[in-house]
């Protein structure tokens, strides 16, 4: 059974959880918070369960990640069978498109425009650094790589993310 | 180790999406009220439960059903098939060798084995060294 301090954890991590979740589905609202959902649901049924082994916020975002990838590569299976598919059209990749970020705030869309054309990881390794202000030892907890890994993808996510937003800069 | 090298613009834009993603956070209780409610209660693990076991006992009594169906494997009459001891080679006889007779008889003294085709075999009985 949750504890109900357990509870109130989650709930004051919520905010941050559902910032990962949205990172997680590419900007996608509806789907990141069916994932936050669905991490919900695994905690209370006790399918995810904290041991203690690293902070709850570590723990959460991993199970998060996790459930995130877990409804990806369904819908993907579900793709293949659809007619899209036979068609020789595959669903597009979860990446929000550019056009589709223009009416946000001009600071906020040009970083997550640029943050969409890194690599997943160098891309996660960003978000848990810079926005949820993670170590890149917890980084690297979160997404079950390597400390040189996670520093690997931080310092050449970081280089692509400064040349992105230089071209954008650029008229 | 926080973060390898500080990068203020980067974690200025950071914080600019971090604040305008904040504000349309959905309700922490109306994402966990619907969790709770897409949770399986007692009734539905129960009910998930006994659905397995159902298919398992169906299962094993499937498989009982199927052995218990399973008919003999037919065994050859004892008359069909002459049995490996009885059988003979049709070409067995290709093993025989001339003058075989001659080789199933120990040889005894006095009597010799150049016999011409007709003559019929010394008699035994004969004794050279009296002639």
């Amino acid at each position: 059974m949750l504890e109900r301090a357990q509870e109130r954890q989650i709930e004051e991590l919520h905010p941050a959880s559902f910032g990962w979740a949205l990172q997680c589905c590419a900007w996608d609202r509806q789907e990141a918070e069916d994932v936050l959902q669905t991490t919900y649901v695994k905690i209370l049924d006790g399918r995810a369960r904290f041991d203690g082994r690293s902070s709850l916020k570590t723990w959460l975002f991993a199970v998060i990640r996790r459930t995130a990838a877990e409804r990806r590569r369904s819908r993907w299976a579900r793709s293949l069978l659809s007619l899209h598919w036979r068609d020789g059209h595959p669903d597009p990749p979860p990446v929000a498109t550019p056009e589709a970020l223009a009416g946000d705030l001009e600071t906020a869309r040009a970083l997550r425009v640029a943050l969409s054309l890194l690599p997943a990881r160098q891309r996660e390794v960003l978000h848990l650094v810079f926005y949820q202000d993670l170590t890149v030892e917890e980084a690297a907890q979160i997404l079950g790589v390597s400390v040189g890994s996670a520093r690997t993808h931080y310092h050449r996510g970081k280089a692509g993310l400064r040349q992105r937003l230089g071209e954008e800069a650029r008229p | 180790m926080s973060r390898p090298d500080p990068d203020p613009d980067l974690a200025r834009r950071f914080a600019a999406l971090r604040q305008q993603e904040r504000q349309a956070v959905p309700p922490f209780r109306l994402l966990w009220a619907a969790a709770g409610r897409r949770r399986p209660g007692a009734a539905g693990r129960f009910l998930l439960l006994a659905a397995a076991g159902a298919a398992v006992v169906a299962a094993a009594l499937l498989a009982a059903w199927l052995v218990a169906q399973k008919v003999p494997a037919p065994r050859p009459s004892p008359g069909a098939a002459p049995s490996i001891v009885e059988w003979r080679s049709p070409t067995d006889f290709l093993l025989r060798t001339p003058g075989q007779e001659i080789l199933r008889q120990p040889p005894a003294l006095g009597r010799g084995f150049a016999i011409e085709p007709g003559a019929s075999i010394p008699s035994l009985t004969t004794d050279r060294r009296s002639s």
